[in-house]
């Protein structure tokens, strides 16, 4: 068999195990296992699992992912969340669709804490979705607004791609992220704008609720309910803007400021601290997994040496250049509905990026490029890690409901990444004009 | 006409250095060679930037037979091979020219080594100098005395510390930040890591102490791949070696990597600090206890090697 | 019994969770404001990390946490879906059987060569066996998963589908 022959049935058969049921990383391992015992044997081909499973497992770029759940898994089951929520529903009755707004507009926020769209996903989700769910708000859109306002946590700084993209490419870290800035609150803006006009023109996806309403003087009251939350916020943002702590240790921090918030207001309970543990261990275990089994998938891609011929072939048809971008979007596109693709990207921008740089492109603006491509692979069926986030939060979620939720924030997405195309300053200008001298 | 059809031999190589970094281009060279040498029965890939395997790994899974080919590179000697980094040992050489010198006469020792973990040694290459990037000059041993300086390793903590500094461990990608927020006063790393990275913008002092003066690295063979490797191929690699210069052009390229740092560091804005011979001899001193502790490490080994390592460069 | 190994393992990751969250605050703590970093923390926190992520996989298996493409399935006959998930479930222990095999030999491995972490010189193959160990709980839930569903299978025609085993099997 032929090495393209080989990752054909590989991702062939990885689609027939989903189809079966069989659990997804499960099936990314098997797939990944069988194209290793195919090009290594047995003893050298499987000694790879122990060494991927081992260095992601141990990376510390991921530890932020339990530690902001566990965050969040304390606020939500100490009660403290739900007092923002009562606010914030306050606040928001006046616009159509008001909480799904309010649910992205948390995660662009709780984005410059998180450098992890996952964990912006779940601690945001965790916290909002019991309560549109309790609302009414349909489920496309609860769906929708989390899995994809969750993804702004690796386009606006700090951001643990962007982290990567930087070491690997020797391209400042400090210039990506003031170039996502701008792109950041920009989608966030598209993706809340599209939630009020689809609440304008459906009403019942977002019904607004009695309770909700209430005067100016519920509004200053609730002013209260948001303090502890609002002072953890404070606290996690002021010690990483200050230096205090490294974006990674802000997550431990923002969990110690929880646990004590927590027991200040005597909810620090066992119940609690159980519940917590749970939501942390669900996430962290199903999304980790996954990784871990993904990338052993992608060193099998990248042991056939598929990305060079698959690059190689886009660049050989000798295109204009923004026919060039396009026909190279549209194969990475294909590649965010097959694969996960932080592990993929490891692999192929040692050959995209001096590739792209070479045709003229910013290495930051691709950069950001790449990490909107990262944001639709964590939204795309069947392997989109936000999507599972927000499902175990969401149980029973069909299929449909996924499609549905997700797919308009995809052409966002897209839309984005044709204006930058358009217009690159959109990206470059903020990192041109701050960063430091 | 059978042979022309069959499958091409491929071997991996996997690196650290980044797609556009000297190692990567010379190692693209080399494959390029192997390939045109061979007519296309045999093609190495090489996987920059640690795309293969991360860094840590690399020297178990070219032990393992993981990979065929494998680049050692002296930053990761924490436990197998520990005994061959005699020459990175801290403030053992001043200079990359010093470290080569020194590093082509170990020759035999390492390539004994290397056979005795099955890995065949196939050429000698280094990294540039590791300094230290500061927001504040540090320009004498007292300088030293309570600064937060960013590590890589077991070694690199031990001069922090014994030269009364507070060792922290940052990942490479939060460096950065943490000159630029000020969670650390220094960083241990490559100069050649200002421009590229752009740590000219948030740390205003290189500080030259040369804490090595060059890193090395390896480029190794699984022993059982070579083996299993037709005559011919082996004879291609080996070839392709000596015309495309590698070891050669790979100490120059560290050179030159080194010079233009330094030469293009003030047009960057920053202030190059060498400290006084008196004051690198007196860290070299008190950094002998890391010396120590890599010496009870490495037993009769590692006293052999440094041994040798002391006669190569005449002291 | 298989059910309280995972609940206690799934414990142990949630303290971990939590120990790594009072270790980093630790290390920040004594850094910022005595100048005295705390270097031995991030290498135990990693260590720690797998801890959570392993010691959780038994207990987010029972809690169907590990996610699953039911879009063709859903469609399918309670019979069809009672053996199909019979074959899945047989890969899925068949996989992990593997893997267990595969990552102890790399600690074993390890211990061999005497790996030791970058910095604080910590031997690897001790937390590299969380791995296994955490996927052999894994495995053994899904074996009981997958006896109970071997049971339903073969049991009455009206009660054929895909089950989850109660909790206490
Ligand atoms: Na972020
Ligand atoms: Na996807």
């Amino acid at each position: 068999m032929s090495e393209s022959a080989l990752g054909g049935v590989l991702i062939g058969l990885m689609f027939v195990l989903f189809a079966a049921g069989v659990e997804v990383s499960i099936a990314l391992g098997i797939v990944g296992m069988l194209g290793l015992l195919w090009l290594k044997g047995f003893t050298i081909g499987l000694g790879v699992v122990g060494s991927i499973a081992w260095s992601n497992a141990s990376s510390f770029s991921f530890i932020a992912v339990p530690l902001f759940v566990f965050m969040s898994g304390i606020l939500l089951h100490s009660g403290i969340g739900k007092g923002l929520y009562t606010a914030v529903a306050r606040w928001v009755s006046f616009l159509p669709g008001g909480l799904a707004v309010a649910s992205i507009f948390s995660c662009a926020i709780f984005a410059a804490i998180s450098g992890s769209s996952v964990a912006t996903a779940a601690t945001i989700g965790l916290i909002s979705i019991p309560e549109m769910e309790r609302r009414g708000y349909a489920r496309p859109l609860i769906f929708g607004s989390l899995a994809a306002g969750g993804t702004l946590g690796i386009l606006i700084p700090p951001s643990i791609p962007m982290i990567i993209y930087g070491v690997m490419t020797e391209t400042s870290i400090g210039h990506l992220y003031a170039a996502g800035i701008v792109p950041g609150v920009v989608l966030a803006l598209l993706f809340a704008g599209f939630v009020i006009g689809y609440a304008v023109l459906w009403p019942d996806a977002a019904p607004r609720v009695a309770e909700d309403r209430g005067g100016v003087l519920d509004k200053l009251r609730s002013i209260y309910e948001v303090a502890p939350v609002a002072l953890l916020i404070v606290v996690v943002l002021g010690s990483m803007y200050t230096g205090i702590v490294t974006p990674t240790e802000a997550a431990a921090v923002g969990s110690l400021v929880s646990l004590l918030l927590a027991a200040a207001f005597r909810r620090l309970t066992w119940r609690t601290l159980r519940d917590a543990f749970q939501a942390t261990i669900r996430t962290t275990s199903m999304v980790m997994l996954i990784i871990i089994f993904a990338s052993i998938f992608s060193h099998v891609i990248a042991l056939i040496g598929a990305p060079k011929a698959l690059f190689g072939l886009v660049v050989g048809l000798g295109l204009p250049r923004w026919a060039f971008f396009a026909a190279l979007f549209a194969v990475l596109l294909v590649i965010a509905y097959a694969l996960e693709e932080l592990s993929v990207m490891i692999i192929i921008l040692p050959i995209l990026f001096p590739l792209v740089t070479g045709l003229g492109f910013d290495p930051i603006w691709f950069g950001i490029i790449m990490v909107l491509w990262l944001e639709i692979g964590l939204i795309t069926p069947p392997v989109g890690l936000n999507l599972f986030v927000i499902q175990t939060l969401m149980p029973g979620t069909t299929a449909r409901d996924i499609t549905r939720g997700t797919t308009p924030y995809v052409v966002l997405m897209v839309a984005l990444v044709a204006l930058l195309f358009v217009f690159p300053e959109l990206a470059l200008w903020l990192p041109r004009h701050t960063a430091p001298r | 006409p059978a042979g022309a059809q069959a499958k091409p031999v491929v071997w991996n190589l996997p690196t650290v250095a980044a797609p556009s970094y000297f190692h990567t281009v010379n190692y693209n060279a080399l494959a390029a060679r192997v390939k045109e040498k061979s007519g296309g029965r045999m093609e190495i890939r090489v996987h920059p930037a640690s795309s293969l395997y991360p860094s840590a790994e690399l020297i178990p899974a070219v032990l393992d037979g993981r990979t065929e080919l494998g680049t050692v590179l002296a930053s990761y000697l924490t436990d197998v091979l520990l005994e061959i980094g005699p020459l990175e040992l801290p403030f053992m050489t001043g200079s990359v020219e010093e470290h080569k010198k020194a590093a082509l006469q170990l020759r035999p020792f390492y390539t004994e080594r290397f056979a005795r973990q099955g890995l065949k040694l196939l050429s000698i290459h280094a990294w540039p100098s590791q300094q230290i990037f500061s927001t504040v000059p540090i320009r004498s041993v007292a300088d030293w005395k309570g600064k937060k300086i960013r590590v890589y390793g077991a070694d690199s903590a031990n001069i922090a510390r014994l030269l009364g500094a507070a060792p922290v461990n940052i990942n490479f990608g939060e460096v950065y930040s943490a000159l630029e927020k000020r969670t650390v006063d220094g960083a241990m790393t490559s100069a050649t890591n200002a421009e590229p990275m752009k740590f000219f913008e948030v740390a205003k002092y290189l500080d030259y102490w040369y804490l090595a003066g060059a890193a090395m690295e390896w480029l190794v063979a699984n022993q059982k791949a070579w083996d299993a490797l037709p005559k011919d191929l082996q004879h291609v690699v080996l070839e392709a070696l000596k015309e495309t210069n590698l070891e050669e052009k790979e100490w120059q390229d560290a050179i030159a990597a080194d010079e233009r740092a330094r030469k293009r560091l003030p047009e960057l804005g920053m202030t190059v600090v060498d400290p006084p011979r008196e004051e690198i001899e007196k860290a070299r001193r008190i950094a002998q206890g890391a010396w120590d502790i890599w010496l009870q490490r490495t037993g009769a080994d590692g006293k052999r090697a440094l041994e040798l390592a002391l006669k190569a460069l005449g002291r | 019994m298989i059910g309280r190994a995972a609940g206690v393992a799934s414990l142990v990751a949630g303290f971990a969770t939590l120990a790594i969250v009072l270790l980093i605050s630790w290390d920040v703590t004594m850094r910022s404001f005595f100048d005295r970093p705390q270097l031995f923390v991030d290498e135990v926190a990693s260590f720690l990390e797998v801890l959570v992520i392993f010691g959780g996989a038994a207990y987010t298996f029972r809690a169907g946490g590990h996610v699953r493409v039911d879009l063709i399935t859903g469609l399918a006959r309670p019979s069809a879906r009672a053996w199909l998930r019979v074959a899945t479930l047989t890969l899925g222990v068949a996989f992990l059987a593997v893997v267990i095999w595969v990552t102890t030999q790399s600690a074993l491995t390890a211990y061999r060569y005497g790996r030791v972490s970058a910095v604080m010189l910590y031997p690897l193959w001790a937390p590299m066996l969380f791995i296994p160990a955490g996927l052999a709980l894994m495995a053994l839930t899904m074996l009981a998963a997958l006896v109970w569903q071997v049971r339903t299978t073969l049991g009455a025609r009206s009660a054929r589908d895909e089950v989850t085993p109660p909790g206490d099997a």
